[in-house]
Order: C-alpha cells, then sequence, then structure tokens
C-alpha cells in the first residue's frame, strides 16, 4: 500500500455552546474566541488511516486541511497522532468554512485535483460529515469526480492483498458489508463512530511531528494550479438563508400532589 | 437578595497527562509549571501508580484506553506516578504555545518519561474523568482510611513509603497506602485502603497513630482542607500548644458565652 489522503476539518470543538448573533442574519453563528478542535469523524479517519498505515509498512498518510492559517495546528495534531506529512490550503481569515463559504464541492473539487497530482494514492478517508454543516457530501462527491469505488459510514473497514477493501458499513437498520474492489482508483472511504477510537498524542510523536513537513499553499495558487476556476470554488452552490438558535426550554409545570400529576398526565395524553 | 461575583468563562483550557518515574521528577515539573505556565497554570493534580490501578479496576470505564496506555509505563521494578496538567487563558494560540513549550522541556529533559496532551474536549473530559474517578474506585475496593493532611510537598511520597513500613511491622496485611492530590496548591490525600469491606476500631487507631507520626514527625498538620471535626479532636493537644488551645477556647467562649453551639464537640 503506498498512499493514504485523509483531508481533516477544523470546526467548532464539539462540547462548545454555539451562540448566535441575531443581528448578523445568516453569519450569526459567533467563531470568534471559540474553540476549535480536528472534527471528532476527521479525527477517526487520521487514526484509521494510521492503523492501516501499521499494519502495511511503507504507506505513506498525507493530512490535507482547506482553512485559515490555525489550521496548521489542525495538521500538526494529525501528524503528532502519526500521519507523515500535511498538505494545508490556506484561506484567507474571513472565508468561513461552516457551509458559509466553502461547501462540499468545492472541497471536493479541490481534493480530486490533489489527489491526480500526489498520483498512486490508494485510499481516500474521510470523516463522514463535520458536525459544523453536517453535510456528509464531500466524501461521494469525490468519490463521484474520480469515478472511484465508495463506501460510507464506514464501522469497520478490511484491507484485502489484492488491494480491495471490505468495509462494514452503519445503515439506519443494521450492518451493511461492501466490498471495492481494487479498481486502480483510489478508494474512498467515510467514516462513523464506531470505526475505532483515536489515540492522544504521545509526547515522543509530538516531538517528531514538528520535524515533519507540511506544505502550505494559498487557496488562489493551489485553484490555478489545479486548472479550476476561483470563483467556482468560492461561490456557494447553497446559500444559507437563516441561522437561529433552538427556542429556549419551556418552563415547566409544578403540580401539588400526585393526583393532580396523573391528572395533567392523562390530560397530555401521556398515561391512559 | 446576594450578588455573586462572577469571573469569565476562560476560553482556552489545555490539559495533558504526564507520566514520570519517580517523585523528584514530579517536584520538578511542579517547579517547571510555575515557570514556565505561570499565570495560566489553573491545576496540577497527582494520581500515584495504586491509585491508577483501582481506577482502571473499579472506576466507571471513563478513559480506559488510556489508563491502560499509562499503566503499561511500569515496567520491571518502575514506579511511575501521574500528574494532570491544565492550564486555562483567554488566548487559545498563546496558550497552546506555552503547553507545547512546557511539555517539549519537560521531554528533553526526561522530566517526563511521557505525556498525552488533550486534543479537543472529548480528551479533557476523560483526563479529569480518570482524575475524579481516583476517590469513587478507591472507595469500591474496600474500607478506606482518609487522611488529609499538610506536609511539605516534598515529603508526600516519603510519608507514604514510611507508612507503608510501619504497616508492614504492624503486621496489618490487606493495605495498600494511595496518594493522590492538588499538588500544585501543596496538598494530597493519603488513603490506606483496605482489602476488606469493614475495619474495626483497633486497626483503624493502630493506622491513624501511624501516619499522624510521620506527619508530625515532620511538623506537618493532621488536617488541611477538610477540618478537624469530631474525628480529629483527640489529636490537638498534640498539634497545638496550651497556649494556642487557651486562646481558642477564649474565641469560643467569647462568641458564645452560654456553650449553646456545638458544645463538647471540637474543643477539648
Amino acid at each position: 500500500m503506498k498512499k493514504i489522503l485523509v483531508p481533516i476539518k477544523r470546526v467548532i470543538d464539539y462540547a462548545q455552546k454555539i451562540r448566535v448573533d441575531p443581528t448578523k442574519g445568516p453569519q450569526g453563528v459567533q467563531l470568534k474566541n471559540v474553540k476549535m478542535s480536528m472534527n471528532p469523524f476527521c479525527e477517526i479517519a487520521v487514526e484509521e488511516a494510521i492503523q492501516l498505515k501499521e499494519q502495511n509498512k511503507g504507506a505513506e498518510v498525507v493530512a490535507i486541511s482547506v482553512g485559515p492559517k490555525q489550521c496548521t495546528e489542525t495538521i500538526r495534531t494529525a501528524l503528532a497522532m502519526g500521519a507523515d506529512r500535511g498538505i494545508h490550503i490556506e484561506t484567507k481569515p474571513d472565508v468561513r468554512g461552516d457551509y458559509i463559504d466553502l461547501q462540499p464541492w468545492a472541497i471536493a473539487s479541490l481534493l480530486k485535483g490533489i489527489v491526480d497530482k500526489e498520483d498512486a494514492v490508494d485510499l481516500v478517508l474521510l470523516g463522514k460529515q463535520s458536525i459544523d454543516s453536517d453535510c456528509g457530501q464531500t466524501g461521494p462527491l469525490l468519490a463521484g469526480l474520480l469515478n472511484a469505488p465508495q463506501a460510507t459510514f464506514a464501522a469497520n473497514i478490511e484491507r484485502g492483498d489484492d488491494g480491495s477493501f471490505t468495509v462494514e458499513r452503519e445503515t439506519d437498520t443494521g450492518t451493511e458489508t461492501i466490498k471495492l474492489n481494487a479498481s486502480g482508483k483510489p478508494a474512498v472511504i467515510t467514516c462513523d463512530l464506531r470505526l475505532n477510537t483515536p489515540r492522544y498524542p504521545t509526547m515522543p510523536n509530538i516531538m517528531k511531528a514538528k520535524k515533519k513537513p507540511v506544505e502550505t499553499i494559498s487557496l488562489e495558487d493551489m485553484v490555478k494550479e489545479l486548472g479550476l476556476d476561483l470563483d467556482e470554488v468560492l461561490t456557494p452552490k447553497n446559500e444559507v438563508v437563516e441561522v437561529y438558535e433552538p427556542p429556549p426550554r419551556k418552563e415547566g409545570e409544578t403540580v401539588g400532589s400526585i393526583d393532580e400529576l396523573i391528572g395533567k398526565l392523562k390530560e397530555k395524553g401521556l398515561v391512559a | 437578595k446576594v450578588a455573586v461575583a462572577c469571573p469569565a468563562l476562560p476560553t482556552s483550557k489545555n490539559v495533558a497527562l504526564l507520566v514520570c518515574n519517580s517523585y523528584k521528577d514530579v517536584l520538578q515539573v511542579l517547579k517547571t509549571s510555575k515557570e514556565q505556565l505561570g499565570e495560566i497554570l489553573s491545576a496540577i493534580e497527582l494520581i500515584d501508580l495504586n491509585t491508577m490501578k483501582f481506577v482502571q479496576r473499579y472506576g466507571s470505564g471513563i478513559g480506559d484506553h488510556l489508563i491502560s496506555e499509562l499503566l503499561a509505563s511500569e515496567v520491571a521494578g518502575n514506579q511511575p506516578l501521574f500528574i494532570l496538567v491544565e492550564s486555562q487563558g483567554c488566548n487559545q494560540e498563546a496558550d497552546s504555545s506555552k503547553m507545547d513549550a512546557f511539555l517539549t522541556s519537560l521531554y528533553e529533559s526526561s522530566t517526563i518519561e511521557n505525556g498525552f496532551l488533550a486534543q479537543d474536549s472529548k480528551h479533557i473530559d476523560e483526563i479529569w474523568g480518570i482524575r475524579e474517578s481516583c476517590n469513587p474506585s478507591v472507595a469500591r475496593a474496600g474500607y478506606v482510611h482518609k487522611f488529609d493532611v499538610s506536609i511539605g510537598i516534598e515529603s508526600y511520597i516519603e510519608v507514604a513509603d514510611e507508612v507503608i513500613d510501619a504497616l508492614n511491622e504492624a503486621n496489618l496485611p490487606d493495605l495498600t497506602v494511595c496518594v493522590w492530590g492538588h499538588v500544585a496548591d501543596g496538598n494530597a490525600h493519603i488513603n490506606v485502603v483496605s482489602g476488606q469491606l469493614e475495619t474495626n476500631a483497633a486497626e483503624a487507631e493502630i493506622i491513624e497513630n501511624i501516619v499522624y507520626a510521620a506527619v508530625m514527625k515532620r511538623k506537618g498538620s493532621i488536617s488541611a482542607e477538610h477540618g478537624i471535626g469530631q474525628s480529629k479532636r483527640k489529636y490537638m493537644s498534640q498539634i497545638k500548644d496550651g497556649t494556642a488551645l487557651e486562646i481558642m477556647s477564649q474565641m469560643k467562649t467569647l462568641f458564645d458565652p452560654h456553650l449553646i453551639l456545638a458544645p463538647g464537640k471540637y474543643l477539648p
């Protein structure tokens, strides 16, 4: 196995309370001074890539991220987990990755260009969706653009000696097993929660990561290099119309006795 | 009506779990943290090997895979000590950079054997979950003789070792000494865990005497953050001199001339 690409996304940390500024319309989600981390599903993808690398000596894991300059930290995390090198496509600081500016189509187009440029890519592992836009589209779009075999929501991945991948995927009614045959194209697999438990970066690996190469290239330069159209990439295909916080929880009702409680429950049709 | 002054919630939090080979290294971590993390240092918690093993065995399951990796540092006769370090501040980039420099200097000087750096909130919750599991895990293992003592921070493990030797000499089998606590504040808890679920008064007194003797030998206090209460009252005359006790008595009488408040409970 030669090369595994892992696109990763820097998002608002999953445990943060999201605040919406109602005066900012669709741009209302507050990003300033908010803790950011690697998207949890991307972490799972990185972990899987490293496990596959450990099983297949000589494989190279490349972490790729599109975003502002702080994305290098996200890439360093992937390197500290065990990835070999990184590619940072740097966007201007005001370009938002949470569906407002950059959307899956743009990312998939960029990734397709990188896959072609990198050459000899066996596998692209992505998180099944990002927790800010929740689209779940980048993986499938990339597979479509590459005309490559894909499997989404992977809960288990096994690589065959012939270069095929057998994937157990999550569905609403159970698990489905799909085999992606070796096709000369990279397999595209998106990762779900049960796939693995991402490791902690440990000191020895954090130290090694500082010496691993990270190529930084501006979005504009990358777009030019790949022969894409910058407008095409930066103009979102979908428009966010409105963003609002979920309505606050309604105050509960206090009752004076058990009989009153039962009465209320019956009233609301919760008890026969 | 009550007005509460609330500090602003810090926007940047960094947590790491470190592995040291000796207590001397732990003290060095403490010293270095004050020099290199300074104002953003918010917590340093110690967990010794015995405690970590109880957490693995009796804990709630939080951080299990991390605990396995931590316990793997115990090799041939080595007794690792684990430290949780937390920083809180208002600038994620600056804080992460300080934390990175701090951990790098500790690692390069071999003050730490290894370190696990939390990458997101899930890791932070896991690492704190392990720390918070110390007390309940140990309580599930058996009867716990708890000691909230103040001694010079450099003496905690020494005291633990002394207690272990004394307990062996007193022929008290089936007891494990666990040390964990807030070493950044200069305070740790010594817990003597029995293999049985109950104890008897005689055994409890022997253990108490052993621990307090080790503490008072070092001019420490038998009470740190948790107060004297009723159970430590009998030691008052050993830790406070006659004049101090007399003044304490006078203060009590000043505020409670008719001895209405908890008579006979606290002052001898």
